[in-house]
């Protein structure tokens, strides 16, 4: 697999950085807001002085005229976890490109574009369970390590995308940007999954990563429809009613999976493998929030 | 319908095969997805399972199977019966053989009946191109397609029967072959009194019937063992339903011995018939009897006493040689003068003038073959092993002690040499046929073995036709008759004295009425006796006499050769199925259920 990147591509991608709604808990310094406050130029609050506060941020204007002790709080702007929680199982194998090569290259992005960002970036593969991670490290010389991880994976065994979140809260204990790659083809467990994320407090994306037959199959032949994960299939003719059919349950899947997105208010961004990772980033994850 | 090579029906095996191969072959193409939970709801769309069902019913393969079936049935030439007549081409054998000459109750005699039925057949079809052929054991092509049917119908007013025996089926294709072939005709009639088996698929047979007989249907004389006298043998068969005493006439020329015989229905008696005291070697029998073909109630019988070799003998006397060619042959010694069939030389010298055959024993022809010095011999060799003169010899069981060296002629063919010496060999030139054994007699071991008598039979047939042995068997009307082995022919005469043109070269010559024939050759006079094939005699279809006389015992159908139509489907078949694969017809047609 070649993951490597466009040098334009890196160049421009090094204008981006993460955005986040709420403030997460980061314990280097960084750039992103902190809720713990600290040093740093932005004034956040007035507090009264207890023993051991750094006698520097005591406000004297204000102890002059109030005769009060404050203490002047100002924003901590920390650095931010950056969790890709990257689906490998059996499905990501399919599509020209492969799923899974498409989301190592998606993931390798986002983590180039995480560490220039002094965050720190973990990469988490899963499929029936979590599988060998790297703990989330900040600094430029962290992306050989997680581009060496990236062009190991193998799609491989179905898909437990809840006990793998699981496995991920237990191995982890800062909250952070969740940024989820899978193509989520999967009927149940989604919504507990990302529950028991924003539950933790962390910040929750989806992409969601799709081969273009996924979205829009085409064929007219009588084949075997094989699930790659479990070996079970069905003989169907594909024909215009059939895939109509197909169609019409896709969106559907699709739609309840925005309504329960947009009810956690997490953006979910649907890709299709034929997009290029200009357009992802650019258009797709700038327009939607997550980086400006 | 029905199959002329029905055998080629198992080749219909080969569709379950091509069925086979194809259910074999992976149909369904493997298609996979992330997760089946978007699919399987889908499975139970009728629509779907509709075309699913006609793909597994692929119609490309119904159609090879369909194409395989019928070239199959195309193998085993499917004939069609029709009822409506569509032809062109008619052809009528009528069986000419003796049998027809049968009279039948209503004072016609089955031929005539036969041309009856003839003429109706050409006047139901005036239209059509009609060959007519009298068939018997010589088949006669009356009237070819191309007669009008006037010309038809008068070659079947002055057509007459034969005495003939009955030919074959064979016989009957081949005669058609002279006009076509049997597939040239639309339309077959055989007609004739016989039942026949294995005719051909669209042939029709029209049965003629009618009449009594009684006949001799075997009659053979032998000269007794003691050599004086003879003794008749004869067949007699009563055809018909009723008993019957009749009275056989035997005769030997000189002396006639009359036998009552009584026969019942339907049977058949022999009689022996001794002639003590009979010198004759011509013997006729003829049976009393009222019937319907009295022409098989007289049989005849000649006696083919074997002539003399004769042989021209020059130089000393070899008892050895001479038993030999005695247990060959009868033979005459002839002078000098008189005319031989055979000279042998036996230890002398032939001037190289000297006209006809030679066998030359330890002999020479002057200036032309000459013996040396003898000497002792080791070995024996046949150079031309497959020589007719080594005809039933063994060449290892010959032994020649000594013999001479030997000078030939250089185109004397070596059949036998010793030591590299010829010592059996022969030539010939424009005057002179030679044979040469070089060696002594007694200086081999011939005298005692049985190769010698063989040698000098070869030899003496070579030369001449050895004369028949006794012959027992009879000519019938119609086959041919062999005049060789009796010498120059001067003439040849009918039963009725008149003679009969035969040129030099004829060999042969083709009796067409039964009879005592005379042959006369330089050799003397002759009789051949002919006779009515006795098959001719038992032919009844087993019509009562009240019964009518022509029975159409095979359908009137016309066969139609369906083959090429069954060629022509297939290829269509297999040109629509080409065009179906490259337009994809059948898929767009899928498509249109979907």
């Amino acid at each position: 697999m070649d993951y490597l990147l466009d040098e334009v591509f890196l160049r421009r991608l090094g204008r981006l950085q993460f955005m986040t709604k709420g403030r997460l808990g980061g314990r280097l310094s960084g750039l992103h807001v902190s809720p713990r406050a600290g040093m740093s130029v932005e004034f956040a609050d007035y507090r009264e002085y207890h023993p051991g506060d750094d006698i520097r941020y005591v406000d004297w204007n204000i102890y002059g005229r109030l005769e009060k002790l404050l203490v002047k709080s100002f924003i901590h702007e920390s650095d931010l976890p950056i969790y890709l929680l990257i689906d490998v199982s059996a499905s990501m194998q399919l599509g020209t490109p492969p799923k899974v090569e498409y989301a190592a290259r998606l993931a390798l992005a986002l983590a180039h574009l995480g560490l220039r960002s002094m965050d720190r970036v973990g990469i988490f593969p899963f499929a029936h369970r979590l599988l060998a991670s790297i703990p989330p490290q900040h600094g430029t010389s962290h992306i050989r390590r997680i581009y060496q991880a990236l062009s190991t994976l193998t799609a491989q065994d179905e898909t437990a995308f809840e006990r793998s979140v699981m496995d991920f809260l237990s191995l982890t204990r800062e909250t952070g940007l969740v940024l989820i790659l899978s193509d989520l083809l999967f009927p149940t467990g989604v919504k507990d999954a990302v529950a028991r994320l924003l539950y933790r407090g962390d910040e929750v994306a989806v992409l969601q990563i799709l081969a273009p037959e996924e979205i829009d199959p085409s064929g007219n032949e009588t084949a075997q429809i094989v699930d790659v994960e479990t070996g079970r299939f069905v003989t169907l003719n594909l024909g215009r009613t059939t895939l109509e059919s197909y169609r019409e349950r896709f969106e559907k899947h699709q739609a309840e999976l925005q309504s329960l997105m947009d009810g956690q208010r997490i953006p979910l961004f649907t890709i299709p493998t034929t997009r290029t990772l200009e357009q992802v980033f650019f258009e797709d994850l700038r327009e939607g929030g997550i980086v400006r | 319908m029905t199959f002329a090579f029905s055998g080629a029906l198992y080749f219909a095996l080969s569709a379950v095969v091509l069925m086979v191969l194809a259910l074999l072959r992976p149909k369904l193409k493997r298609r996979n997805v992330s997760s089946l939970f978007l699919w399987e709801g889908l499975k139970h769309d009728a629509r779907s399972r509709k075309i699913h069902f006609r793909q597994l019913l692929d119609p490309l393969l119904l159609l090879q199977v369909l194409s395989v079936l019928l070239l199959v049935a195309a193998l085993a030439t499917p004939l069609v019966s029709s009822t409506r007549q569509r032809l062109s081409a008619l052809a009528i054998v009528i069986d000419a053989s003796a049998s027809m000459q049968t009279m039948t109750e209503n004072g016609r005699t089955r031929y005539e009946l036969a041309i009856d039925a003839a003429k109706s057949i050409v006047a139901q079809n005036p239209a059509l191109r009609t060959s007519v052929i009298r068939f018997s054991s010589l088949a006669t092509v009356l009237t070819d397609g191309a007669s009008s049917r006037a010309s038809v119908t008068r070659a079947l007013d002055t057509s007459e029967p034969t005495w003939n025996g009955n030919g074959t089926i064979d016989d009957m294709v081949n005669a058609l072959s002279a006009l076509g072939g049997l597939s040239g005709f639309d339309r077959v009639v055989l007609i004739t009194d016989r039942e026949v088996s294995s005719l051909p698929a669209h042939v029709e047979r029209i049965t003629v019937s009618g009449g009594e007989n009684l006949g001799v249907t075997g009659f053979s004389v032998r000269e007794n063992p003691s050599g004086q006298g003879a003794t008749a043998f004869v067949e007699v068969l009563n055809a018909t339903l009723t008993d019957h005493d009749v009275s056989l006439r035997v005769s030997d020329e000189s002396a006639v011995t009359s036998v009552a015989v009584y026969l019942p229905p339907e049977t058949g008696e022999q009689v022996i018939v001794p002639f003590p005291t009979s010198r004759g070697t011509v013997f006729t029998v003829a049976l009393e009897a009222e019937d319907d073909l009295p022409e098989d109630n007289d049989r005849y019988f000649a006696l083919d006493r074997p002539l003399d070799l004769r042989v021209r003998w020059i130089g000393p006397p070899n008892r050895y040689l001479s038993a030999a060619l005695g247990a060959v042959t009868p033979f005459t010694l002839v002078s000098a003068t008189e005319e031989a069939d055979i000279t042998i030389v036996h230890q002398a010298t032939l001037p190289s003038s000297y006209a006809g055959s030679v066998f030359l024993v330890n002999g020479e022809v002057q200036g032309v073959a000459s013996l040396g010095d003898e000497r002792e011999r080791f070995s024996l060799n046949a150079v031309l092993s497959a020589h007719p003169l080594l005809a039933g010899l063994q060449p290892a069981d010959i032994r020649v002690f000594s013999s001479p060296s030997v000078s030939l002629p250089d185109d004397a063919a070596i059949i036998l040499e010793t030591d590299g010496e010829p010592l059996l060999a022969t030539w010939q030139t424009e005057t002179q046929e030679v044979t040469l054994f070089a060696a002594r007699l007694e200086s081999t071991n011939l005298p005692l073995a049985v190769d010698l008598p063989l040698l000098i039979r070869n030899v003496v047939s070579r030369v001449t036709r050895l004369p028949a042995t006794l012959a027992y068997g009879w000519t019938h009307v119609g086959d041919p008759v062999s005049l060789l082995g009796r010498g120059s022919i001067l003439g040849l005469e009918d039963p009725d004295q008149r003679k009969i043109p035969l040129s030099e070269l004829d060999m042969f010559f083709f009796p067409d009425a039964p009879g005592l024939y005379t042959l006369t050759t330089d050799r003397g006079v002759f009789p051949l006796a002919v006779n009515v094939a006795p098959s001719e005699s038992t032919v009844d279809v087993g019509g009562s006499p009240e019964a009518e006389n022509i029975v159409e015992s095979t359908d009137r159908r016309y066969w139609i050769d369906v083959w090429p139509l069954l060629v022509g489907i297939v290829i269509a078949l297999l040109l629509t199925e080409l065009v179906a694969r490259k337009r994809s017809v059948f898929r767009l047609l899928g498509s249109r259920y979907t």
